[in-house]
């Protein structure tokens, strides 16, 4: 599997012989669409073809792989938001932006939206 | 698909095929989906059927992409057995609605038929959402003294899901 993911919101993809990107639209506030767009090369010949739409199976909204992701994402932002009141924090691995050398924290979370809300003027 | 998919509408006759037990086939079919008996849901299929899921999007500009692509019962299997065993998702239920089940053609001694569909899906609390809406566009074959479907092809209305689709269309 190959991600790279290109700030703000484009997700370029390959999963085996599957190559697609991923495009976030946000909608508001609490809401977002996922569009995914697979794709081909020219010259693919028809075996390569079918291969790449077995291998979609793997990878979208019903996704072998991928159901997981989404459906983790979607609860851990219900959880995010229930508190009507209150704001949530992403405090996993302390409270700041700083580089670490594992992966056992929100720190990219927190740095995107650092960046993000730099770049808005929020 | 694509002739069954859109507003075209054609009518034949259910002969020789009996019209009471088609729509028993499709009512076994909502009724193993949603008590969540996957082994009776495959056995409504031949072992060479296929099943696909599509947007109805990408069938009308003839695009191949599905969400589920099965081109047999063995692949629809192993789909059934990540929903047991390996992918996580919220419990949830649905209610497969089917209607205006129409014959459509004859081929070989198999039945095109199309059907409306309407999933309701209600997530572990949470309220109940319409889901899905769209139309199966089917080929039925009997095979001894019953009928089972050689190819389903779900086409799903609108472009957007919500968040996954997990129980089978």
């Amino acid at each position: 599997v190959v991600m790279q993911t290109i700030w703000p919101n484009l997700i370029v993809q390959q999963q085996s012989n599957t190559i697609a990107m991923r495009q976030l639209v946000a909608r508001s506030v609490d809401e977002f669409e996922l569009h995914w767009t697979y794709f081909g090369y020219a010259d693919d010949d028809a075996e390569m073809r079918l291969r790449r739409l077995r291998q979609a199976n793997l990878m979208g909204p019903a996704g072998l792989v991928s159901i997981d992701d989404s459906e983790v994402m979607r609860l851990a932002q219900l959880g995010a938001r229930a508190g009507h009141d209150r704001d949530a924090i992403l405090e996993m691995g302390g409270a700041g932006v700083e580089d670490t050398d594992h992966i056992v924290t929100e720190s990219a979370i927190r740095a995107f939206y650092q960046y993000y809300r730099e770049v808005m003027g929020l | 698909v694509t002739s069954t998919v859109g507003t075209s509408f054609r009518r034949t006759s259910w002969a020789p095929f009996d019209a009471d037990e088609v729509r028993d086939l499709y009512d076994d079919y909502a009724l193993a989906l949603d008590a969540g008996d996957y082994a009776a849901w495959l056995a409504l299929f031949v072992p060479d059927a296929s099943y696909t899921v599509i947007s109805r999007e990408n069938v009308e500009r003839g695009l191949p992409l599905a969400v589920i692509r099965c081109e047999s019962r063995g692949m629809m299997a192993d789909r059934v057995d990540a929903l047991e065993s390996t992918q996580f998702y919220a419990r949830r239920f649905t209610r497969h609605m089917i209607s205006a089940l129409c014959p459509v053609a004859h081929e070989a001694g198999t039945l095109e038929t199309t059907a409306n569909f309407v999933v309701a899906e209600t997530i572990i609390d949470e309220a109940t959402q319409l889901a899905w809406a769209g139309r199966y566009a089917d080929r039925i074959v009997r095979v001894d003294d019953r009928l089972q479907f050689i190819e389903k092809t779900a086409v799903y209305d609108s472009a957007m899901v919500p968040t996954s689709l997990i129980v089978p269309l």
